[in-house]
């Protein structure tokens, strides 16, 4: 890539008013949670039925729970679960979903109508209901976890891609390309993928956000990682219980969710924004 | 043409059909022609005649449903490349028989540098390395006229201009050094000056090497310029073949005559006698439902009884000039 184009790549990025606010929201939330283990504080398992609901204060920064385990921790890791389902579910999808797409959009004829039919059947269902349905059959624990809802997130992903294959497989430099004799898996992977590739990318940075509020969902109907891991999604339910008179319980996380949600939003519009080339040029 | 009449290519009745929703077409009906080493033949006609499918069903590049190459014998190098399984077809394409398209600007990838687009041609056929690839694709943009060639190598398509993405294009089709090049309407979407350069380069380029070219154009005044022979389309078929003066000089085919009288050029009225453009009455018949007899026929003002009737026959008249009238048999 010369600089010019890395130039304009940047300029495009800050032109939008939020894209770098939904950059840094989301790098600190990823940095913060990562690097859990390294950080000066509590043990989020750690509970003590002496400390229970305590407020915040300078010893326990956001309080304590129900169990008297630190919020501030508790938030922390259970960020690092979060994103790890979020980051790890959305890969997981987006390279199952593109693989799909890219058979089923490049082949096509009957290949195709049987991989959408199977899709479409997928999509009736909201992903939570698949959700449940994954979770339920393939037992709880986090690689289950990711893996269940990895693959009630990859049907979007595959029909995206096959929808973007089936328009840029028409460009004359796909005929020009098999012209030049290049097989058929080469045009796939060298030059229809990499003309897509942007719109899957910006899809799943969306979905990250999207996942994370799933396994938010699950862990608070009790089927995500089980107790006791935090998950902010279990955090938000337990501290329901206790809104009116230890709110920081379930009220942190809850916002937790919120920002980090915004914030890939926030940077998905912003790669949408460099990826499209019409709106770079 | 000074090099050895070596055949290149021999087409024996070619047809392509198309199954549609709308109907059955057939594209390309009972097309043959040879092409020779240094020779440049041409295929003209108005757009739809079938130019580009006889061009497609060459290269075996014809979708398939709903098109299908039902009969015919393409012969080159010794062998029938309807016959050949698929990945031996692959490895012909782009490196023996090279096709360049209309329209340069989105035929490249938007997303390679060219240098990477080319070199792409050299790993592929030839199994270079990276490092030769890019050393040879650099030489051959020098060979087809791109300056500078050395930095132009690491941009994209959009930083070069029109005349230049055509050249960038020749140069894809002829890295491997094909005996045949495919031209479909290589002058169609540049403008006056690009044309005569990219001619001259194409010219050039077969002068050196010697291969083959199948020019497709609807431009009559590129054939003149270009073609040592020719043959007029209509409705997917042949109507009239001959050398590149002699059509010009002595038309046999009332389509072809038709053709050359629409041609505006200055001093036409003392050359021509004429002081208005002639057109070509009526028009292009829907190939789902062609006129029987002689196809054009519904619009010929020779036509006789028989042209209705019966399909003429295309039949040399004269030394190497054939041509599919009845009125021009007699």
């Amino acid at each position: 890539m010369n600089s010019d184009v890395r130039q304009k790549i940047i300029r495009t990025f800050l032109n939008n008013k939020t894209a770098p606010v939904g950059f840094c929201i989301s790098v600190l939330v990823i940095a913060v949670c990562l690097s859990a283990p390294l950080l000066p504080i509590q043990d989020p398992i750690d509970h003590s039925m002496v400390n229970r609901f305590r407020p915040p204060s300078s010893q326990y920064l956001l309080g304590t729970d129900n169990l008297g385990r630190d919020v501030l921790s508790r938030m922390i890791w259970g960020g690092r679960l979060s994103l790890l389902v979020g980051v790890l579910s959305v890969s997981f999808a987006m390279v199952l979903g593109t693989m799909i797409g890219l058979i089923a959009g490049y082949k096509g004829g009957m290949i195709d109508s049987i991989i959408m039919r199977v899709i479409d059947v997928m999509m009736c269902f909201p992903i939570l209901i698949l959700g449940i349905l994954l979770v339920a059959a393939l037992g709880q624990g986090l690689s289950s976890l990711i893996v269940a809802i990895g693959i009630a997130v990859t049907p979007r992903f595959a029909r995206l891609c096959r929808g973007s294959v089936v328009s840029v497989r028409e460009n004359d430099f796909v005929e020009a390309a098999r012209s030049m004799g290049m097989s058929d898996m080469r045009i796939m992977f060298r030059h229809i993928l990499p003309n897509i590739m942007g719109s899957i990318i910006v899809m799943g940075s969306l979905w990250v956000g999207a996942v994370i509020i799933t396994e938010a969902s699950l862990s608070f109907i009790g089927l995500g990682v089980p107790p006791p891991a935090p998950s902010w999604g279990r955090m938000v339910r337990e501290g329901m219980e206790f809104l009116s008179h230890a709110p920081w319980v379930g009220l942190y996380s809850g916002l937790a969710i919120f920002l980090t949600v915004i914030g890939f939003n926030l940077l998905g519009d912003g790669l949408r924004d460099i990826l499209d080339p019409k709106l770079r040029r | 043409m000074g090099k050895e009449q070596k055949e290149v290519i021999k087409v024996t009745h070619l047809r392509t059909e198309f199954h549609l929703p709308e109907g059955f077409v057939r594209a390309v009906n009972n097309i043959n022609f040879t092409i020779h080493s240094g020779e440049t033949l041409g295929l003209v006609g108005e757009s739809g005649c079938g130019k580009s499918v006889t061009a497609l069903s060459m290269m075996r590049l014809i979708p398939d449903p709903p098109g299908k190459i039902v009969r015919g014998e393409i012969l080159f190098e010794g062998m029938d490349l309807l016959q050949l399984p698929k990945n031996r077809m692959q490895k012909i394409r782009g490196s023996k028989i090279a096709m360049i398209f209309q329209e340069p600007t989105t035929s490249l990838n938007p997303l390679f540098t060219i240098g990477n687009q080319i070199s792409e041609v050299y790993t592929e056929h030839m199994g270079y390395n990276d490092k030769k690839a890019w050393d040879r694709s650099v030489e051959i943009m020098k060979q087809v006229g791109i300056p500078s060639p050395k930095q132009r190598a690491h941009e994209y398509i959009h930083q070069f201009s029109g005349g230049m993405r055509q050249r960038a294009m020749i140069a894809m089709a002829l890295a491997c050094n094909p005996s045949l090049l495919i031209a479909d309407e290589p002058t169609t979407a540049v403008d006056v000056t690009i044309q005569a350069q990219v001619l001259e380069l194409m010219r050039d380029l077969q002068d050196k090497s010697g291969m083959g070219i199948l020019l497709i154009t609807h431009n009559l005044g590129v054939v003149a310029e270009m073609c040592h022979r020719v043959i007029v389309m209509y409705v997917g078929q042949a109507v009239e073949e001959a050398d590149g003066d002699a059509i010009f000089d002595e038309p046999l085919h009332p389509y072809t005559r038709g053709l050359i009288g629409s041609i505006p050029f200055p001093g036409r009225k003392s050359l021509m006698g004429k002081k208005t453009l002639e057109e070509i009455p009526g028009m292009v018949p829907s190939m789902f439902d062609l006129p029987k007899g002689c196809v054009f026929q519904p619009r010929c003002h020779e036509a006789k009884d028989i042209c209705e009737e019966q399909v003429p026959k295309f039949v040399e008249v004269k030394k190497s000039h054939s041509v599919a009238c009845w009125m021009a048999h007699s």
